[in-house]
């Protein structure tokens, strides 16, 4: 009898279609631990340290005040301001005018105003300003027995913690 | 016996012999053992903190304590995380990238927050590192040992000086956790 021998074998492919899910690998960690974040308070007063007497002025006369100027409570930040020209309301204001000196001291050369301090002012910093007004010479009789507010316009800017 | 009779024995058993598909054949067969005493081994791909940063301001002044220092227009805080890539794998290549965290409460809208990977240390092995900026680093295995490195991961958050007038005074976000997730290309 003759005989065959057969040798066999096979080999089965499984091919995955286009839309069939493959894993790849992958690792996390979590950044930056969480917290919280709160944010400060910010606001600028101006008042004056020694008032600005304009009671029972003439022509003529100057009065000074010193200005200070701080930022409000709870400010932790340092910060800048801003002094504008002062305004003047009432009976006298025609006949009025203001300078305003760099400190307290009530002398030397006048700021131009408006003025900004570019110096960063620690939080609970004061700056003062003397501010003098005088009741021009020429004023007119009429001007008597009449008033005047001085407004010296001050803005506050906060700058960075640190 | 008679020749005859010997002679059909011999057909009867061959015909035996030949008999179709319903019967047992018994044909020559031999078998091995495929990948005998063959060890099969796969590789790693790992990212795991190994440094968790602090916040604190971003300008390095010290003092910062979260939730209690309290933020003002043109403040920048920050974090530094360190971590640690594995690749092992002869034939691997991944991409390290950042989630960045995310800020929820009503200051959270005022707050700018940036992310930003920094310069790879530490590497090893005989891969290679490849940064794409500050968004995302490569990495290749090309052998059998493994490929590791640091990456420092820096989160900064800021409150920014435009803020205008008196907005977002007082008030608060939370921080969410971010990631730093390693995939496979």
């Amino acid at each position: 009898m003759r005989g065959r021998l057969i040798a066999a074998s096979a080999v089965v492919l499984t091919v995955l279609g286009g839309t069939a899910a493959y894993g790849a690998w992958s690792s996390s960690a979590a950044l930056a631990a969480g917290g919280n974040i709160a944010s400060g308070t910010f606001g600028v007063t101006a008042t004056w340290s020694t008032p600005l007497d304009t009671t029972g002025m003439y022509p003529g006369q100057t009065r000074t005040g010193v200005l200070a100027v701080a930022a409000s409570a709870g400010t932790t930040s340092r910060w800048v301001y801003t002094l504008g020209a002062p305004t003047f309301a009432g009976g006298l204001a025609a006949s009025m005018t203001a300078v305003v000196y760099p400190s307290a001291t009530c002398g030397g050369t006048a700021l131009t105003l408006p003025w900004t301090q570019a110096t960063l002012q620690a939080a609970s910093a004061t700056a003062q300003h003397c501010v003098a007004v005088t009741l021009g010479a020429s004023a007119p009789s009429t001007s008597q027995g009449k008033t005047v507010t001085v407004t010296v316009p001050v803005t506050g800017e906060n700058r960075s913690t640190t | 016996m008679r020749k005859t009779t010997k002679g059909a024995l011999a057909i009867g058993a061959g015909v035996a012999l030949l008999l179709g598909g319903a019967g047992t054949l018994a044909n020559w067969s031999d078998s091995k053992n495929l990948g005998a005493n063959t060890t099969i081994s796969s590789g790693t791909l790992t990212i795991a903190s190994k440094t968790q940063g602090t916040w604190g301001w971003a300008s390095g002044a010290t003092g910062f304590a979260p939730g209690t220092s309290k933020l003002v227009p043109g403040d920048s805080i920050k974090i530094t995380d360190v971590f640690t890539v594995t690749a092992l794998g002869d034939h691997l290549t991944a991409t390290a990238a950042y989630v960045s965290p995310t800020l929820s409460g009503a200051l959270a809208s005022s707050l700018q927050i940036t992310t930003a990977l920094g310069t790879v240390t530490n590497k090893a092995g005989n891969g290679t590192v490849t940064p794409t900026g500050t968004t995302s680093v490569a990495v290749t295995s090309t052998d059998s040992a493994a490929t590791t490195f640091d990456v420092p991961v820096t989160v900064t958050i800021t409150l920014p000086s435009t803020v205008s007038n008196l907005t977002a005074q007082t008030v608060s976000a939370a921080i969410a956790d971010g990631s730093v997730t390693l995939t496979q290309n």
